[in-house]
């Protein structure tokens, strides 16, 4: 269980970066945590040529207040941004999920970018990046762009990031004003990735009617996925148990799970319906104390 | 049987919670693992292993691996076609023996087997060139199922056996048909325990070093440097004598290092044949590979009860799941005939027969792992239990005290041939009923406010300890088992104990001081135990099996009470006192009744050194103060209590663990602080077993979850404090009144968590129990639906 050879870089810069992945793209990897990438490594299921370490780069964590949310640098570690006061108190959601992230001595090295990037299904971030409607800062060394969330993920462990790009931060949106969110997910032990997930956040009109519902599961098909029927089922409805039951029955027109050594497809889709309704009532009880 | 030694004195040092001298160096980071054995010019080993799980080697293509700049040597079975053979010399049953080579011939039998070792300067560049090495396979149906191996038509995994079964017992007593016929109910199921690994926190791992004064030393992370000595002499033909084996700090092994693997025979080899020091360390996919899986069992169990809940009749037929070998030394038989050998457990159960079956499979082998073959055959009665006690509208307790081998009933000769020692099972079962709340519990609703259900189960168990000669063979294991201490006293008073036994956690630096202390009446501090090193110790079968406080505390107070003895002879001479007038206290010497009158044990020792004038003449007492005496016990039984709370979501299937209670009956305790430690250490691995471990491989024999990621063990988050007591019967029949305690934490929380889960699903239309490990989230939904449960023939 030793990586096979590869090459080092230290970035000194985002732009080093970015002329280093231009040199060796196809054949580089991003080293930022590497709480993923180096497993992979040494189990030589990932053998990159090339390592282009990001880590070191100047003020590598960084989070900023901004107007219609919070952005967050790619390097970033999961420690800082779930103990960050910004985050806490306009995305308490994403604070919560970072809690769900393996253990603290892992989300001390591991980064927001990498989990995004590493884009494994089950994990949380790339759920949250959907429920709030990211865009990701992207660069190369000859473009930058801006991407949302909803085009970035392809499938499994694969993104929209092409070889020679490197995401450089994510803009979290701030939820709308006196909207609840909700969070569950199972996993066998505390730590482990979920084996099924839900996300919800609900805003109420003034008539106390859903204005505005965002549903996102996890751990139940190649990507994270929005559940737009289960939002569209709730939107401008009064909410209530049998409504939440009602739609969240709806996750199957998005499950498209997979078994493995822990639990079926089946379990996967009838669990994900049992944490929707879970997280619809606990959004709904926070916006309600929201409004 | 001869009468136990009585310990004279003043009992300061047995039964102190004392802290373990150990323990500062391994938290401080000072212990040495065999990967921090660090030799000039050693060269890594890794290893090219199989990649089928069933296939014939066509070619082995080593060309492209050779031509590497970096490669020194590659090794197969061309060079060194040794290998180990099953040996159970007077087992009751029809043995066929299987050949398990060291490196594979023309053939491989499981996923992760060795076929060729490489020797390169690192593991790196080891295993760069192991990815150079190809083979053309011609792939062979493997078998995952042993229901599936058993069949007549199924393809030979050996091929100079009949068929894939390798063992076969049965046995009865009393008329089991009659009972059957006569009872009120019979319950019959199907149970299926997963197949674990013991995945202790440090790998295996051997160097080896050849020296041109023709010796060899070894390092192995191992339970049983002796052993393994002897192993290295006869396979390799090296003179035992030349041999060193060490096994440094281990860190920990719970019977899965008291084994010998390929690796332990390949390294010394390599050593010898290019004279130069090689180490190979497994890696943490190796280890669920290939080192010794568990505890998978297939048990079709029927009991036959009378309406009050008498257990009247017990059929069993255990089918073992070998692996793709009979792991050396004590084969992949173990789990099952320890099983069914010991089936009747706490219990009188007049009438039993049972069939024992051992069959290869297409996966790693089976083998030791804490609490050997009672986790999956206790586990089987017990859930049969459960189920009948719901069936008859009592509670599992009910039975318990119903069927309980009576206090008064000791020694006690069970229907299958064991005889226990001594116990209180109503005692200790009470004691952890009240400590649990289980009686009150019980009237509780299920229903918690938030839609989750509680629930609370119990377990007891007993354990057969201290494997000398007779605990194996009531075993159903007929292999000669002992060990020899020695311990000598040097000319300033201080004590070396030299033990063949080895603590790699069990705390025995610690608890064979305190046995030695109290024996000859030193300072604990005065005393200094060597293990672990076949230089210094004294010929022993290793630690495992609950055995080293029973074997090795007896060999140390049979070899400190003579060098008291001694001791004293020389002092009465000295003191002109007559020697039985003579009391030994924290290391001063008095005469009974007159503590001024003294000398200290250092006086008398450097007198027994260095002053011929005072001591004795040495044609009268020989000045020496050592003794090196041995012990193999009559076997004494261990029995406890477990007791967990849970919290179960029914709509996911997740179980929280709120309690666990632990009670344990060990007879005397050297140090009730190491058996806590055990008790919780036991407590957690049956937690794992229960809750979460199972390595699965699929239909063409690949393992799914070779890695921490996805085979899961118990983590601090999965555990509650553990909350211990005990209950103290001496075994009359022991040197020091010891039971074993190592094994028996880990032999029924698995089950008191099962009777949780029913107990949380008593309210549902059932009974429903669970007749599977482990009970993961996915096995408690199947359990509610009714769906995919084992069903008995």
């Amino acid at each position: 269980m030793k990586p096979a050879n590869f090459e080092y870089f230290r970035a000194t810069s985002l732009d080093h970066a970015c002329e280093l992945l231009r040199a060796h793209g196809d054949d580089a990897k991003i080293l930022a945590g590497g709480q993923s990438l180096i497993a992979a490594m040494n189990y030589r299921l990932a053998r990159p040529q090339f390592l282009i370490d990001i880590s070191n780069i100047d003020s590598p964590s960084e989070i900023t207040d901004e107007s219609d949310g919070v952005r967050i640098k790619a390097t970033t570690t999961q420690a800082i941004a779930e103990h960050d006061p910004v985050v806490r108190r306009r995305l308490p959601v994403l604070a919560n999920a970072l809690e769900h992230i393996a253990h603290f001595q892992i989300r001390n090295k591991g980064t927001v970018g990498g989990s995004i990037v590493n884009a494994d299904p089950a994990s949380e971030l790339p759920a949250m990046s959907l429920l709030l409607d990211a865009e990701f800062e992207i660069q190369s060394a000859s473009d930058k762009q801006v991407m949302a969330a909803e085009d970035f993920f392809i499938t499994y462990m694969t993104t929209a990031l092409q070889s020679d790009e490197v995401l450089i931060s994510i803009l979290f949106k701030a939820p709308p004003e006196n909207s609840g969110w909700g969070l569950h997910e199972v996993a066998r032990r505390a730590g482990d990735f979920a084996l099924v997930g839900s996300a919800a956040i609900i805003a109420l009109d003034d008539g106390g009617k859903c204005s505005f519902a965002r549903v996102v599961l996890f751990g139940v098909a190649s990507t994270p996925v929005r559940a737009t029927e289960v939002e569209d089922a709730l939107l401008g409805q009064s909410c209530s148990d049998a409504l939440f039951a009602e739609a969240a029955k709806k996750v199957s027109e998005v499950v498209d799970a997979e078994s493995d050594v822990h639990v079926t497809d089946e379990y996967r889709g009838n669990v994900a319906e049992v944490l929707t309704v879970r997280a619809l009532a606990d959004a709904l009880s926070r916006a309600q104390a929201a409004s | 049987m001869k009468k136990p030694i009585e310990i004279a004195g003043v009992t300061k040092h047995i039964g102190v919670p004392r802290k373990r001298t150990e323990d500062p160096q391994i938290l401080m980071g000072q212990a040495k693992y065999v990967d921090d054995i660090k030799l000039p010019g050693t060269l890594e080993v890794a290893f090219f292993r199989s990649t089928h799980a069933h296939a014939r080697i066509k070619n082995l293509k080593l060309d492209a691996a050779k031509a590497h700049p970096d490669c020194h040597h590659i090794f197969t079975n061309n060079e060194f076609s040794a290998g180990a053979t099953t040996f159970f010399p007077g087992t009751r049953g029809t043995l066929h023996p299987v050949l398990m080579p060291f490196l594979a011939k023309d053939k491989v039998r499981f996923v992760g087997e060795i076929i060729a070792a490489v020797v390169a300067p690192s593991r790196y560049i080891a295993e760069d060139i192991v990815d150079l090495i190809e083979v053309d396979y011609e792939t062979l149906p493997a078998y995952n199922d042993v229901e599936d191996a058993m069949q007549p038509d199924a393809a030979l995994i050996h091929e100079d056996l009949e068929s894939n079964i390798y063992y076969a017992d049965s046995f009865s007593n009393g008329d089991v048909d009659k009972a059957f016929a006569e009872a009120d109910l019979v319950v019959s199921e199907k149970i299926a325990t997963g197949r674990t690994s013991a995945a202790p926190m440090e790998t295996r791992g051997v160097m080896a070093t050849w020296g041109w004064d023709d010796t060899l030393t070894v390092w192995s992370s191992t339970q049983m440097p002796y052993p393994l000595r002897t192993s290295i002499a006869v396979n390799l033909g090296i003179p035992e004598q030349t041999i060193r084996v060490v096994a440094p700090t281990v860190g920990g092994g719970f019977g899965q290092k008291a084994h010998f693997f390929p690796d332990e025979f390949i390294l010394p080899w390599i050593a010898k044949e290019i004279k130069k020091p090689v180490k190979w360390v497994e890696d943490r996919r190796e280890h669920l590979l290939s080192a010794a899986h568990a505890k998978q069992c297939t048990i079709y169990m029927s009991i036959a009860f009378n309406k009050d809940g008498t257990m009247v009749g017990m059929k069993i037929k255990n089918i073992g799941d070998s692996g793709a070998y009979s792991q050396y030394p004590w084969s992949g038989l173990i789990e099952s005939v320890a099983a069914n050998n010991g089936a009747p457990g706490a219990f009188t159960v007049p009438n039993i027969s049972f069939e024992t079956v051992i069959c290869l499979t297409n996966k790693m082998s089976t083998g030791a792992y804490r609490g050997v073959g009672w986790s999956a055959g206790c586990y089987a009665r017990e859930m049969v239990m459960t189920k009948a006690a719901r069936l008859l509208n009592l509670d599992i307790v009910d039975i318990y005290r119903k069927n309980f081998i009576r206090h008064d009933e000791f020694p006690y000769t069970t229907s299958t041939n064991q005889t226990y020692d001594s116990g209180d099972y109503h005692k200790v079962l009470e004691k952890c009923l009240e400590l649990s709340d289980y009686a009150s519990t019980k009237k509780q609703s299920r229903a918690t406010e938030d839609g989750k259900l509680k629930g609370v189960g119990i377990a007891f168990f007993v354990e057969q300890t201290n494997w000398g000669s007779r605990s194996a063979e009531e075993s159903g294991f007929p292999a000669t088992l002992h060990d020899t201490t020695t311990v000598e006293m040097d000319p300033t008073g201080k004590v070396t104990v030299r033990s063949g036994q080895f603590s790699h956690g069990q705390g025995l630096k610690t608890t064979l001081a305190q046995v030695a202390a109290e024996t000859l009446g030193v300072p604990f501090e005065d005393v200094v135990v060597l293990d672990g090193d076949t230089a210094t110790g004294a010929y022993g079968m290793g630690t495992f099996a609950s055995r080293s406080a029973v074997i090795g505390g007896g060999s140390v107070i049979r070899a400190a009470t003579d060098v008291r003895n001694k001791l004293l002879t020389i002092a009465a001479h000295v003191m002109e006192a007559n020697a039985a007038d003579l009391e030994i206290d924290e290391g001063k010497i008095y005469v009974k009744g007159s503590p001024d009158r003294s000398m200290t044990v250092a006086e008398i020792a450097y007198i027994t050194f260095y002053d011929r004038f005072a001591r004795p003449d040495e044609d009268e007492v020989e000045p020496t103060l050592s003794a090196t005496r041995h012990y193999d016990p009559p076997a004494a039984y261990a029995n406890g209590s477990h007791a967990v709370h849970i919290e179960l979501d029914p709509l996911t299937g997740k179980l929280d663990i709120k309690r666990i209670v632990a009670v344990e009956d060990c007879g005397n305790m050297i140090n009730p602080k190491v058996v806590d430690g055990q008790m919780r250490g036991g407590a957690s691995q049956g937690l794992g077993m229960g809750l979460l471990e199972s390595l699965e491989y699929d239909e063409s024999g690949q393992l799914k979850n070779a890695s921490f990621m996805d085979f899961l063990i118990p983590n601090a988050t999965t555990l509650p404090d553990i909350e211990c007591a005990h209950i103290v019967t001496p075994s009359p029949y022991t040197e020091g009144g010891f039971k074993g305690a190592g094994e028996a934490a880990m032999l029924s929380v698995h089950i008191a968590l099962s009777n949780a889960l029913a107990d949380a699903l008593s309210e549902y239309d059932g009974p429903l129990v669970p007749m599977v490990t482990p009970i993961g989230p996915q096995q408690v939904m199947d359990l509610i639906n009714n769906v995919n449960q084992p069903q008995a023939r």
